[in-house]
């Protein structure tokens, strides 16, 4: 019985490996099966006889779904990739001395239509009328105050600080 | 008291409660997994199980692999089941019923249906139940003839003797016209683990396969009892001992608990011809059933006097572990689709007369109790053919289906009458929500005569009639 067994299992591994057969499973390389393309076989329950149970039983799911879209990973990106992963690896909580802090991005404070006139490009005329309105700084103008700048993304490898933000204590015990 | 320490024959005794052992297998073993059960699909039961051409769920995995194919959106399903035995029994003119009822949840099946630009390709994993062994029997009457249990048991076994019902020569007073009553309460399932596939490998051509890990339990409690109703035995059953005057009441308990595991296969093919019909065809190879078999043996003897004597249930009691393997069997359908009236018919080949007792470890002599044991089943039952009818009618406008159908699983004794073949009245609705979510109930009632002997045959004989209500409740989650 074992035998028979094994033959049936061996069969039935041969049969769905077979691609010669009349079905044609899809894979990612082709067209995502639509009902445009779908080759239909006769339903068993046609709606005009069964109703809903035309869809419980012959509506592929698949026709449901949107078609996976597939990227080609194969091109090179061409934009400056930063090899440092030392902000993702540090970001973790952890306690920090006061001379490893970094400088905080600044940004202006959110302006108030009415109080401040720094926002010339304010044109709405709701403005003074709606006092509780937040207003967006343009964002030239506020990176023209900021003191940030990108030394530490493309040049900043001298990792002694970054290397030792690891959790553990930083006040002079053990390294 | 003494002549019976004395008379201690070890291994007479030793060999006499093997041979008793052995009586706990038998062919109604073999049929109580052999024969079949009727599914976990309430589409399929409310339409008298003749869904070997439909088989367009995920229940496919029980009827026909290759309906799996048929499948075009993923699906969950399950449900649960209640069964209510019934049986009414007449012993020696006396009327008895009995019932037993159990309750499971005896589906969970998962469909996945592979993107296709053209044809079929599914695969189904499902946890079902194939059968259910619920069962029970009860009767009492006055046995006015010259035999009882005590009288045969003497022959081959130490009870009696233990007992105190015989003297140290294993001679008994007692020779029948006691009151003998008892009762049987059996209850099990043998489950399955499925893992299915199907392929369209030409247009509207369907095959699949499966392969399948058994499971399941049985647990059987025999209470038996004969009874001096009449006073008729007032001396000593055991010459010699007086506090075994006034024989009252003889109690043999037997418990069996299985154990069951195993596995088998099936495979499968459909064909659609358009949207007129459908022609199923299914293999069903050997399952092998191994169990683990505990029989349990308890007993004792009343005496007016007051004197109680028990058995040592070590004694009788044994553990061992066999293999069951039921035949092939073959069957082939098909349902025609008339303008939303389905019209389902189904046969199926069973040749009871294959089935088989293999690798008993625990028998005293195993090859012997075998070929014995497959003599009796090759003699004693032949070749069956089921058969299963079933309709069904779709009312579009409300998505509601309305069921019914009829099946035959003549017994597989030979030359039985057909009183003794099992006969299901079926009756199901189904109802669809959304496109998605289905509901199905089904009831099956069913009937038969049967018949068993408490010892050797037909001096004890319980003429039973037997109904069974089965109900099952499925729910499909398509999407």
């Amino acid at each position: 019985m074992k035998s028979n067994i094994l033959k049936i299992a061996l069969s039935m591994l041969v049969i769905f490996s077979f691609t010669g057969c009349y079905t044609i499973v899809w894979s990612p390389d082709s067209d995502f099966p639509t009902e445009q393309n779908y080759d239909y076989n006769d339903g068993y329950y046609p709606d005009y006889y069964y109703g809903d149970y035309y869809y419980f039983y012959d509506h592929p799911w698949w026709f449901n779904i949107t078609p996976p879209v597939y990227y080609d990973n194969t091109k090179e990106r061409t934009g400056n990739r930063d090899q440092s992963d030392n902000h993702l690896r540090n970001n973790d909580s952890g306690r920090r001395n006061d001379s490893e802090r970094k400088e905080i991005i600044q940004t202006n404070p959110p302006t108030r239509d009415g109080n401040k006139n720094n926002n010339n490009d304010n044109n709405n005329s709701n403005s003074s009328s709606n006092n509780n309105s937040v207003e967006r700084q343009n964002t030239s103008d506020s990176n023209s105050g900021n003191t940030r700048n990108d030394t530490s993304r493309s040049s900043n490898n001298s990792s002694n600080n970054t290397r030792n933000n690891d959790s553990g204590r930083n006040t002079g015990g053990r390294r | 008291m003494q002549a019976y320490s004395k008379y201690t024959p070890l291994v007479i005794l030793f060999a006499l409660s093997l041979s008793f052992n052995v009586k706990a297998q038998n062919i109604n073993d073999a049929l109580r997994l052999g024969m079949q059960g009727l599914g976990s699909n309430a589409r399929a039961l409310g339409m008298g199980n003749s869904y070997i051409s439909l088989s367009d769920d995920a229940s496919a995995a029980f009827y026909n692999p290759a309906g799996f194919g048929l499948l075009k959106r993923l699906e969950f399903s399950g449900g649960f089941e209640y069964v209510n035995y019934n049986n009414n029994t007449t012993f020696f003119n006396q009327q008895t019923e009995y019932s037993n009822s159990s309750t499971r949840l005896n589906r969970v099946s998962f469909a996945f249906p592979f993107p296709t630009m053209r044809g079929s390709l599914v695969f189904g994993l499902s946890y079902h139940t194939n059968k259910d062994l619920t069962s029970a029997l009860k009767f009492d009457g006055f046995n006015n003839s010259n035999n009882s249990m005590i009288q045969d048991l003497n022959i081959d076994s130490f009870i009696p003797y233990d007992l105190y019902l015989t003297d140290s020569n294993f001679v008994s007073p007692i020779l029948g016209r006691l009151n003998q009553s008892g009762n049987i309460l059996a209850e099990g399932d043998v489950n399955t683990w499925t893992f299915s596939g199907a392929i369209e490998v030409y247009k509207n051509l369907f095959i699949g396969g499966n392969l399948n890990i058994i499971t399941g339990k049985y647990e059987s409690n025999n209470e038996y009892f004969e009874d001096d109703t009449r006073n008729i035995y007032q001396g000593e059953t055991a010459v010699g001992e007086p506090q075994t005057g006034d024989f009252v009441t003889f109690y043999l308990n037997r418990i069996l608990n299985w154990e069951l595991s195993g596995w088998d296969a099936k495979i499968g093919m459909l064909y659609q011809f358009n949207q007129y019909g459908r022609f199923g065809l299914t293999v069903q190879f050997p399952k092998t059933f191994s169990i683990k078999e505990d029989f349990v043996v308890n007993g004792r003897s009343e005496f007016g006097t007051g004197q109680i004597y028990r058995l040592v249930s070590e004694d009788y009691s044994s553990a061992v572990e066999y293999d069951i393997i039921t035949p092939f069997e073959f069957a082939a359908g098909f349902s025609i689709n008339f303008k939303g009236l389905i019209f389902s018919a189904e046969g199926t080949l069973i040749d009871y007369s294959q089935t088989k007792f293999d690798n008993l470890n625990g028998f005293e002599d195993p090859e012997e109790y075998k070929a014995n044991v497959n003599k009796s089943i090759k003699d004693e039952l032949s070749s069956v053919i089921n058969y299963n009818l079933g309709v069904e009618y779709t009312i579009p406008t409300m998505g509601l289906r309305l069921r019914t159908g009829y099946f035959v699983q003549p017994s597989p004794y030979r030359g039985d009458e057909l009183k003794y073949d099992k006969k299901y009245f079926t009756a199901g609705l189904g109802f669809l929500t959304d496109e998605t979510i289905g509901f199905d109930l089904a009831y099956a009632y069913g009937w038969w005569e049967d018949f068993g002997d408490n010892y050797s045959s037909n001096l004890s004989r319980t003429f039973q009639e037997i109904t069974v209500n089965h109900f099952v409740l499925t729910g499909i989650y398509r999407f």
